[in-house]
């Protein structure tokens, strides 16, 4: 009851400050550029295109949710009710998810992109929409403010990015698997390009271990910087 | 209802204590006031009462419950204000209550109701956005209530008010006393503390100096002298006069009897008075 009223104040507290709008607008326009490419380059438009749309401006819009609520000294007084911590950040990431997969859905349904593998590519939509937001989380738990949070997350923003430079042919080496980005990039690229199965597994399990390490970090630095901060 | 001995606490990395070894109770059903300036460390120790601040030295029980131990059933039962008004500003003031109602288990305050005993009916479905800073105060201090707490903390309760509702604020708070819930108010307004509160803290640098009921200090620092105004045809006069054995004192008879007096007042000191001389600070 208490994680669903606090996720359902997250989804009208985004919607109001604009993120649905922001997020219109550019599925809309992803949506056309899908449309106006040649066959033959939509797939890895696309998952380029989903990688900033559901990663990228994920980690960066979950710190401006988190330091606008911080803005209006919310934090405080959401934790002298019942609400739990766990409540609260399951809350923002599941709100959060829930805009970021409805994106990428429409995003989908919008240029007509489908296929086999769409298990995979799903699994790879929604976790690595977890694992930015969590990553974005990190970083607002100490932020100040919003110019603080874009300064302090960018550069690890832009490190955990280095796995495109393979994506896109421009360098690559072994150390990028340890990255999740890089599964990231597999499970959105499933739809155009054939993986073997044991790269397939090998990104989901990876998406999973990121997941599991980046919850329970974000849970202990909000418990000590924002439940009770000192 | 709240006991705490030698509570020592200091933030982060410091390494002087911000609060230094306080001891206090707070009875059940009273209003118990922490008055000092400024960063005297009056928040803070409402902050660790409330179960904000962890990291604390020294024990502090409420309800005989070890706060060390504490988990979130806590806040089923305790209402806070803070001093700076936190809540949703682009939502109105119903939406605020109404989305902070749900997070309890037993019943809830009626939040029209709340907003009507504050002055805010009219306001009720405004954006807080557009609120002003009295505004603000008046519906944070609602939201302390939703959950018809047993307990309620608030910080500088009116700060920002105008004459007219910090007097009908005062009188919600002394309802809530009545109603037999225990309160806790942090303030540096001296006519708050000398108003509500049965006891005051004296609080500064961290250390109390003082607890007691303001009636009680402010008797025992005073003089007991009556000071009188009279006129003694154009004259203006001004006179002392003991107050022992008043009814058989010849020059108060005389003036009572004689003169036509303009103003009577007993010479009791008042609470800033008390304060000062205590800590040996102001309060601003």
């Amino acid at each position: 009851m208490r994680l669903l009223a606090a996720m359902g104040q997250d989804i009208r507290f985004q919607f109001r400050h604009g993120f649905y709008y922001a997020y219109a607008v550019l599925t809309i326009l992803y949506i056309i550029v899908l449309r106006l490419l040649p066959d033959t380059m939509v797939y890895p438009a696309l998952t380029l295109i989903l990688f900033s749309d559901i990663c990228a401006l994920g980690f960066f819009f979950i710190g401006a949710i988190v330091l606008l609520e911080r803005g209006q000294n919310l934090t405080e007084s959401l934790f002298v009710t019942p609400l739990r911590l766990r409540e609260y950040l399951l809350a923002k990431i599941l709100s959060f998810l829930f805009l970021a997969t409805l994106s990428a859905l429409l995003i989908m349904l919008g240029a007509s992109i489908g296929g086999q593998d769409l298990m995979w590519f799903v699994f790879g939509a929604v976790f690595s929409a977890l694992i930015y937001t969590l990553f974005g989380l990190i970083f607002a738990a100490r932020a100040r403010h919003v110019n603080d949070y874009f300064v302090k997350s960018l550069g690890a923003g832009l490190l955990i990015s280095l796995p495109i430079l393979a994506y896109i042919r421009l360098f690559d080496t072994p150390l990028f698997y340890i990255f999740p980005t890089r599964a990231t990039l597999i499970l959105l690229d499933v739809l155009g390009t054939d993986y073997a199965l044991s790269e397939k597994l090998f990104s989901v399990a990876s998406l999973l271990i990121w997941f599991l390490i980046l919850g329970s970090w974000v849970y202990q630095r909000f418990n000590k910087y924002v439940r009770h901060p000192a | 209802m709240i006991q705490v001995n030698d509570l020592h606490f200091a933030y982060g990395s410091n390494t002087q204590d911000t609060l230094r070894g306080l001891n206090f109770h707070i009875n059940d059903g009273e209003i118990f006031g922490f008055l000092g300036p400024s960063g005297a460390g009056k928040s803070t120790t409402q902050k660790i009462l409330i179960g904000i601040l962890k990291n604390f030295r020294g024990s502090v029980s409420v309800n005989g419950l070890d706060l060390q131990k504490l988990n979130s059933e806590f806040y089923e039962s305790i209402g806070v204000a803070f001093e700076t008004p936190n809540l949703y500003t682009k939502f109105t003031a119903l939406e605020n209550l109404e989305f902070f109602a749900q997070f309890y288990t037993g019943m809830t305050r009626n939040p029209m109701e709340l907003l009507a005993a504050v002055g805010l009916e009219e306001a009720a479905r405004t954006r807080v956005s557009d609120y002003s800073k009295g505004m603000k105060v008046r519906l944070n201090f609602c939201r302390s209530l939703l959950n018809n707490p047993r307990l309620i903390f608030l910080d500088e309760p009116t700060a920002g008010l105008d004459p007219v509702n910090l007097r009908k604020m005062e009188s919600l708070i002394l309802e809530e006393k009545a109603r037999g819930n225990t309160i806790c108010i942090t303030t540096h307004d001296m006519h708050v503390a000398d108003t509500l509160c049965d006891r005051v803290a004296f609080i500064v640098d961290g250390e109390i100096s003082l607890i007691d009921a303001p009636r009680k200090l402010k008797l025992q620092h005073g003089q007991r002298f009556l000071e009188l105004e009279y006129r003694d045809g154009d004259k203006l006069e001004t006179i002392s006069i003991p107050m022992d054995n008043l009814g058989s004192n010849k020059t108060f008879q005389n003036i009572l009897n004689n003169y036509f007096i303009e103003t009577i007042h007993s010479r009791e000191a008042s609470l800033e008075d008390v304060f000062v001389k205590t800590t040996g600070r102001s309060l601003q």
